[in-house]
C-alpha cells in the first residue's frame, strides 16, 4: 500500500492543484506533496535490508495480454526512486526564480511527471513498465509545449515523436517476447526467465534497446537533446536531464540485459564505442558552446555515454559505478541547471560571451558555481569521482582501450567546465549594474545538493550497498546463460 | 418447404452458378463503366441479388436455411443503403445539378 | 593522532572559509599558521614515535569504496617515506604559511587565500600519507584543485586565468595515466593497498609492470611538469609567491618524484621504464636550464630551475637512486622555499616588480633578504658544504657511476644552473639601482622564515651526509624500511674518484660564478628582447617554442574540433538526418496523397482491382 501512495500522492496533488487552480499556494502545496514522497522512499529505505526485493501490489488487470498491475521494487530500483524523490522537491524549489505563468498547471505537470516516473521505477511488469514509461512523456510534452523557449513547437513535436519512435520499438519487442511465454505473462519475473534462440536475441537487442537509446541519448540517436534541453523551461530541462533519462538506464538494466544477454554480448562492443565516441564528441563541442544552457546540454550528453558505456561494460564495476553515477548526475543537472538559471535571473542572458567577471560582484554564487564544477570533473571526494572510478575500472577489465577512452572524457570534461567557468565567473567586472549575491533561497537550493555529493562522496557505502545485491544477483545468472 | 427446395433441386446448382455470374459481371460492369449515378446504383442492387440468388441456391442444394436467413439480412441492408444513396443523389442532384459520378471529384486529401 | 594530522589543516580550511567576512587581519593567517604548525608538531610527535623497523603504522577509518571485489580503504599510513614528506609539507608549509601574513597583508581577500593554503596542505597531506594508490589519488586531485584555484587567485586578470586552467588541464592530462595504471594494477592485483600490491608485485611479468609504470610515470610527469608537460609549471607563477614557494616548487610538484618512490617496488622490475625516467629527466633538466638563462622575470627564473632540478631527482629516480632523489627533494624544498619566498621579498620591497631589468643594487636597502638568497643561490648551485652540494653531488656520482657521458651532461646543466642563478643574485642585488620605486626590507614576519630557511639550506646536507665525510647517510637508512627500492642501492664508486669528481664540480662551479659575477655584477649586461637575439638564444629565450608548438598542434585544432563539430557534425550531419527521416514521411505524403485523385470511377475500380487481384492470390495460395 504504501508503493501506491507513493503514485498517489503527486498524482492527487496534481489533480487538485488543477482542479483548485491556486496561484500563490501552488508552489508551496507542490513542495510539500514532494517532501511527502521523500519521506515515504527514506522510509522504505530505510526498513530496507541490502539484496532483497519486494513485491507488494498485485491486481489483474488486462491477463489475456499479461498486463498484470504488480508493484515492487529491488536495489535498483529503489535508488531509481530515491533519485526521483531527492531531485524533485529541488526541480518544485527552481520554479521559485521562474515566474512561470500559470504556477499550478506547471507545478501539476511537474507532479504528474513525478507520479508516473515512481510507477516506472516501481513496474514489476512489462507493459505496465511501458505505460508509465509513455505516460510519462505526456506532462513534459505539454511543459515544452507551452512554456518552453524559442521554436518550441518545432523542437518539442520532433522531442515527442523521436521518443515515440524509439518508444513503439520498445512496445514491439516487448509484445514479441510476451507471445514467446506461456501462460502470457509480461512480469519481469517470468521475462527474465525466458531464453530466446541467438539469433532472434542478436534483432530483439535492437528493438529493445533503441527506446533507451534515444531516451538517454547516446550517439548517434542525440539529435533531439540539445535543442530541447536548451528550449524547454528550466524545470522542464531538470525533470529531462535530472531524472527522465534515467528511466533509459533503468530500462536498460531491467529489460535488455536479462532478456536478450547473447544479444547483449554481441553488441557490446559496438554500444560501448558508440558511447565513448558520443562522450568526447559532445565534449569537445561543449567547450566552443556560446549558451551555458546549451553547453550544460552537451555535458549531460558527454556523461551519458560515459555511464552508457559503463553500464555495457557489463561487470560489476561498470554497473555499479554507472548506477553511482546516475544519481550524481542527476544531482549535478539539476544544481548546475539552477546555476544557469541563477545567472540568467541576474544578468538577463545564459550568453556566456555576454558574461564574465561576474565573481567581484557574486562571489558567493561563484563559490557555489564552482562546488557544483567540483563534481562535474570528477574530483576525487565528490560523488561523480566514485561512479567514474568504479566505471574506468570496469570498462579496463573489458578492453583498455576503452579505459583509455572513457578516462578521456574527464579530460574533455575539465576542458570545457573550467573554460566555462572562467568564461562567466572569472575576469576582469564588466557589469555596471547592481546585482544581488546568491541569498537565502539559492543557499537552500544549492547547499543541500552540494552537500549530498560531498557526503556520498566521501561515504559511499549506503548507495554502493544498495546496488551491490541486484547488481551480483544479475551478473550471475548473465554469466550463467552465456 | 420441402417441395420448394426440391423444385429449386431440381435446377442443377452449375446453372444458378452461371447465370449469378452473369448478373454479377453485369451488375460489376455497370458500376465500373457507367457513369450516371442511378444506375450504378442499380448495379449495386444487381449485384447484390445475384449473390442472393446464389446464396438461397445453395442454402437450397445444402438444406441449411442459414443461406436464406443471410439473405433477409442482405434485403434489409440493401434497402438502408440505397435509401442513403439516394438521398446522397438527391443532395448531388441539388448541388451541382447532375447525376454524373464524374461529377463528385472532390474526394481527395 | 595519524588522523589529526590532514584533519587539522582541513579543519582550518573549513573554518577560514565560513568566517572569511568576520576574520579580520591577521586573524586568518594566524589561524592557517597555527594549524600547520600543530600539524607539524604532530607530525614531528609521529617521526619521534615511529621506530623504522616496524614497518608502516596504518589508519584505517573505514571501506570507502567496497563493492564485489574492490574494497578501497579510507586508511592513512606513516611509514619512513610518508614521515619524510610530512615533516616537508607541514615544516615549509608553517614557514611559507607564517611568511603569507606579511606578504598578503594588503589583500582584500586575505581570508580565502589562507583557506585555500590550508586546504592544499591538507590535500597533500592525504596525498603522501594515503595507505593505498585512491588516497593518494584524492591528494593528487586536490593539490591540482588548490594550485587551480591559487594560480588563478587574482581572478581579474584573464591572463592568469588561462594559466590556471593550462595546468589544471595539463595536470589531468597527466592523471589520465595515473588512473589508467591503477585501473591496469587492479585489475591483475584485486587490491590497491600500499602492501599487498607489493606483496604481489613480483608475481607480475616485466611487459605488463612496464605498461602499469610508464602509465603512473605519466601520472608524474603531469604533477612534476616534465616534458612533455612542462609548460604549465612557469606559467603558474601567475598566482602569489608564497603559493609559487609551497607548491610549484618546495611539495606539491615532487608529488611525482614521491609516487614513483613509493612505488619503488614496481619501478625496479620494470628496467625500461626506469630508462624512459632517466632520459625524460635528463633531457628536462638541460632544457629548462636553457630556458632558465634568458628569463627575466625573477619568479619565471626560479620556475625553470624548479623544472630543471625536478629533471634531476627524476634522473636519480631512473637511475635507481630513489634515497638520492628524495634528499634533493628535501634540500630542494629548503632553498627552493627560500628563493622563492626570497624574491616574494624583493617583490614586495618593489611594491610588484618582477623584472630583473628593472632591479639592481638591492644588496644594500634589503639586507637580509639579500643574505638569505645568496644563502640559496649558493645551495642550489651546489657549493660546499652548503645542502644542495650534497643531494646533487649524490646524483652526479650515480649517474658517473652509470656513464660518464650521463655525467657530463648533468654537470653541464648544474652549471648552467649556477650561471642563471648568479645572474639572477648579480642583476637583482648589484650594480646600481635601474627602477623608480623605493625599496623598503620586509616586516619580521617574513624575514623570520627566510632565516629559518637559510638555515636549513645551509646545513641540510648533514641529513644525508655521504660515507666520504664521515656520514652514514643516515637519510638513506631511515628510508630503507619503507621504499623497498632504496635498499638496493649501491654506489661502486671508490672515494678516490668521489673525491675527483666533487673537487672537479666544485672548481667548475666557482669558475662559472666567477664569468657571471664579471658579466652581471660589474657592468649589469641587461638582454635585449626575444626578437634580436641571434638563433639559439632566441630559441631559449623563447623556450624552444614549445608554447607555439602545443598552441599549433593541440590547442588550435581542439578549438577548431569543437567548431567544426558543432557546425558540420551536428548542423549538418546529425540534426538534418533526424530531420531528413521527418522530411522523407512528408514527402512519401507528398507522393502517395496523388493517388487520391478525387474521382469515384477510379476508386471503384481500384476497388475491385484490388478485389480480384486478392482473390487470385486466394485461389493459388499465394
Amino acid at each position: 500500500m504504501v508503493l501506491l501512495a507513493l503514485l498517489l500522492i503527486p498524482f492527487l496533488t496534481a489533480l487538485a492543484l488543477m482542479a483548485t487552480r491556486p496561484t500563490n499556494a501552488a508552489r508551496g502545496i507542490a513542495l510539500l506533496s514532494t517532501l511527502a514522497s521523500l519521506g515515504v522512499v527514506l522510509m522504505l529505505w530505510y526498513s530496507f535490508v541490502p539484496g532483497q526485493t519486494i513485491t507488494s501490489v498485485q491486481y489483474d488487470w488486462v491477463p489475456w495480454l499479461g498486463l498484470r498491475f504488480v508493484l515492487g521494487y529491488d536495489g535498483i530500483s529503489l535508488l531509481m526512486l530515491l533519485l526521483t524523490a531527492v531531485v524533485f522537491p529541488f526541480i518544485i524549489g527552481a520554479g521559485y526564480t521562474q515566474k512561470l505563468q500559470h504556477p499550478s498547471m506547471v507545478n501539476a505537470l511537474l507532479l504528474f511527471t513525478q507520479s508516473f516516473l515512481f510507477g516506472v521505477f516501481l513496474a514489476q511488469n512489462g507493459f505496465l513498465f511501458y505505460i508509465f514509461y509513455e505516460l510519462s512523456l505526456v506532462p513534459v510534452f505539454f511543459l515544452l509545449l507551452y512554456w518552453g523557449g524559442e521554436h518550441r513547437r518545432a523542437i518539442t513535436v520532433r522531442f515527442f515523436i523521436y521518443t515515440l519512435l524509439g518508444g513503439l520499438m520498445l512496445l514491439f519487442g516487448l509484445a514479441y517476447c510476451v507471445m514467446q511465454t506461456a501462460p502470457i505473462s509480461s512480469d519481469f519475473a517470468v521475462l527474465q526467465t525466458l531464453r530466446l534462440p541467438a539469433n532472434t536475441q542478436i534483432w530483439l537487442f535492437w528493438a529493445l534497446f533503441l527506446a533507451f537509446a534515444i531516451k538517454l541519448p547516446i550517439f548517434p540517436f542525440h539529435s533531439w537533446q540539445p535543442d530541447t534541453y536548451t528550449m524547454a523551461p528550466l524545470q522542464g530541462t531538470m525533470v529531462l536531464g535530472g531524472v527522465m533519462l534515467k528511466m533509459g538506464l533503468y530500462g536498460i538494466i531491467k529489460f535488455v540485459f536479462p532478456i536478450v544477454p547473447i544479444g547483449v554480448e554481441y553488441w557490446r562492443d559496438t554500444v560501448i564505442w558508440l558511447s565513448l565516441f558520443g562522450a568526447l564528441y559532445a565534449g569537445i563541442i561543449a567547450f566552443r558552446q556560446q549558451d551555458l544552457k546549451r553547453l550544460v546540454a552537451y555535458s549531460s550528453l558527454s556523461h551519458v555515454g560515459l555511464l552508457c558505456a559503463g553500464l555495457f561494460a557489463a561487470n560489476t564495476y561498470g554497473i555499479s559505478g554507472s548506477l553511482y553515477q546516475a544519481f550524481a548526475h542527476a544531482i549535478l543537472v539539476v544544481s548546475m541547471l539552477y546555476i544557469v538559471g541563477a545567472l540568467k535571473e541576474r544578468t538577463g542572458t545564459s550568453e556566456l560571451g555576454a558574461m564574465g567577471g561576474l565573481k567581484g560582484k557574486l562571489p558567493r554564487l561563484a563559490a557555489l558555481f564552482f562546488l557544483v564544477m567540483v563534481n562535474a570533473i570528477a574530483l576525487p571526494l565528490t560523488q561523480s569521482f566514485v561512479g567514474e572510478w568504479l566505471m574506468f575500472n570496469g570498462l579496463w577489465q573489458l578492453n583498455g582501450w576503452m579505459a583509455f577512452a572513457a578516462v578521456a572524457t574527464i579530460i574533455v570534461g575539465a576542458v570545457y567546465m573550467l573554460y566555462a567557468y572562467q568564461r562567466a565567473m572569472l575576469g576582469p567586472d564588466r557589469w555596471k549594474m547592481d546585482m544581488a549575491d546568491a541569498g537565502r533561497n539559492d543557499h537552500l537550493f544549492l547547499v543541500p545538493l552540494i552537500a549530498i555529493t560531498l557526503v556520498l562522496g566521501f561515504y559511499p557505502a549506503p548507495i554502493l550497498d544498495l546496488v551491490n545485491g541486484p547488481v551480483q544477483q544479475m551478473l550471475s545468472t548473465l554469466t550463467a546463460l552465456y | 418447404m420441402e417441395t420448394f427446395n426440391s423444385v429449386i433441386r431440381q435446377v442443377p446448382l452449375e446453372h444458378y452458378l452461371i447465370l449469378s455470374f452473369f448478373l454479377f459481371s453485369i451488375g460489376l460492369a455497370g458500376v465500373l463503366f457507367r457513369r450516371n449515378t442511378i444506375i450504378i446504383l442499380m448495379c449495386l442492387e444487381l449485384m447484390f441479388n445475384s449473390v442472393n440468388l446464389l446464396l438461397t441456391a445453395f442454402s437450397a442444394h445444402h438444406n441449411d436455411p442459414g443461406g436464406q436467413v443471410f439473405v433477409f439480412f442482405i434485403m434489409l441492408v440493401a434497402a438502408a443503403e440505397v435509401t442513403v444513396g439516394l438521398a446522397i443523389l438527391v443532395m448531388m442532384k441539388r448541388n451541382v445539378d447532375s447525376v454524373d459520378i464524374n461529377q463528385l471529384n472532390r474526394l481527395k486529401w | 593522532m595519524i588522523m589529526l594530522v590532514p584533519l587539522l589543516p582541513l579543519l582550518g580550511a573549513i573554518i577560514i572559509a565560513t568566517f572569511r567576512r568576520s576574520l579580520k587581519g591577521n586573524s586568518a593567517g594566524m589561524l592557517g599558521t597555527l594549524t600547520i604548525g600543530s600539524a607539524f608538531a604532530l607530525s614531528v610527535m609521529l617521526f619521534l614515535g615511529h621506530d623504522p623497523a616496524t614497518g608502516p603504522q596504518i589508519a584505517h577509518l573505514f571501506d570507502w569504496i567496497h563493492i564485489g571485489g574492490m574494497n578501497i580503504p579510507f586508511a592513512f599510513q606513516v611509514d619512513a617515506l610518508s614521515l619524510t614528506m610530512m615533516l616537508i609539507v607541514t615544516g615549509v608549509g608553517t614557514l611559507i604559511h607564517l611568511y603569507s601574513i606579511g606578504y598578503m597583508h594588503d589583500d582584500a581577500r586575505v581570508s580565502t587565500f589562507f583557506a585555500l593554503l590550508n586546504l592544499f596542505t591538507f590535500a597533500m597531506l592525504v596525498l603522501v600519507m594515503g595507505a593505498n594508490y585512491v588516497m593518494t589519488f584524492i591528494g593528487w586531485e586536490g593539490v591540482g584543485l588548490c594550485s587551480y584555484l591559487l594560480i588563478g587567485f587574482w581572478y581579474t586578470t584573464p591572463a592568469y586565468n588561462y594559466a590556471a586552467r593550462k595546468a589544471f588541464v595539463m595536470n589531468r592530462i597527466g592523471d589520465q595515466g595515473f588512473v589508467l595504471g591503477l585501473a591496469w594494477l587492479f585489475s591483475l592485483t584485486g587490491t590497491l593497498n600500499f602492501n599487498e600490491v607489493f606483496d604481489k608485485a613480483s608475481s607480475l611479468d616485466t611487459a605488463t609492470l612496464t605498461g602499469i609504470t610508464l602509465l603512473l610515470f605519466v601520472g608524474a610527469i603531469g604533477k612534476s611538469a616534465q616534458l612533455p608537460l612542462f609548460t604549465w609549471l612557469p606559467d603558474a607563477m601567475a598566482g602569489p609567491t608564497p603559493v609559487s614557494a609551497l607548491i610549484h616548487a618546495a611539495t606539491m610538484v615532487t608529488a611525482g618524484i614521491y609516487l614513483i618512490v613509493r612505488s619503488s617496488v614496481l619501478f625496479e622490475l620494470a628496467p625500461f621504464t626506469q630508462d624512459v625516467i632517466l632520459y625524460t629527466g635528463l633531457i628536462t633538466a638541460l632544457v629548462a636550464a636553457t630556458i632558465g638563462v634568458f628569463q627575466n622575470d625573477i619568479k619565471k627564473v626560479l620556475a625553470y630551475s624548479t623544472v630543471s632540478q625536478l629533471g634531476y631527482m627524476f634522473v636519480a629516480l631512473g637511475l635507481g637512486a630513489y634515497s638520492a632523489g628524495l634528499f634533493h627533494v628535501t634540500t630542494h624544498a629548503f632553498f627552493k622555499a627560500l628563493l622563492f619566498l626570497g624574491a616574494g621579498s624583493v617583490i614586495h620591497a618593489l611594491g610588484g616588480e618582477q623584472d630583473i631589468r628593472k632591479m639592481g643594487g638591492l644588496k644594500g636597502s634589503i639586507k637580509v633578504t639579500y643574505v638569505t638568497f645568496l644563502l640559496g643561490t649558493l645551495a642550489i648551485s651546489g657549493l660546499f658544504p652548503f645542502s644542495g652540494f650534497f643531494s646533487k653531488d649524490a646524483i652526479l656520482a650515480h649517474a658517473f657511476d652509470r656513464s660518464p657521458v650521463l655525467y657530463a651532461l648533468l654537470l653541464g646543466g648544474a652549471l648552467i644552473t649556477t650561471f642563471y642563478m648568479f645572474r639572477l643574485l648579480f642583476l637583482t642585488f648589484f650594480g646600481s639601482y635601474r627602477g623608480d620605486k623605493h625599496p623598503h626590507e620586509s616586516p619580521a614576519v617574513m624575514t623570520v622564515p627566510l632565516m629559518v630557511l637559510a638555515v636549513l639550506s645551509v646545513v641540510g646536507g648533514l641529513l644525508n651526509l655521504p660515507h666520504v665525510f664521515g656520514g652514514h647517510e643516515p637519510m638513506k637508512h631511515y628510508l630503507e624500511s619503507a621504499a623497498e627500492g632504496v635498499s638496493s642501492e649501491y654506489l661502486h664508486l671508490s672515494a678516490t674518484t668521489e673525491w675527483t669528481l666533487m673537487g672537479l664540480s666544485t672548481v667548475l662551479v666557482l669558475l662559472v660564478i666567477f664569468i657571471a659575477y664579471g658579466r652581471f655584477a660589474k657592468k649589469a649586461t641587461l638582454d635585449p628582447e626575444a626578437d634580436q637575439l641571434s638563433f639559439f638564444p632566441r630559441l631559449f629565450a623563447r623556450k624552444w617554442y614549445i608554447d607555439e608548438l602545443y598552441e599549433m598542434l593541440f590547442e588550435k585544432p581542439y578549438g577548431w574540433f569543437s567548431s567544426k563539430f558543432s557546425s558540420i557534425g551536428e548542423d549538418r550531419v546529425m540534426v538534418p538526418l533526424m530531420n531528413g527521416a521527418g522530411r522523407v514521411t512528408q514527402k512519401a505524403g507528398q507522393v502517395l496523397r496523388l493517388v487520391q485523385t478525387g474521382n469515384m470511377s477510379f476508386y471503384l475500380f481500384a476497388m475491385v482491382a484490388g478485389i480480384i487481384v486478392f482473390l487470385i492470390m486466394t485461389l493459388y495460395g499465394v
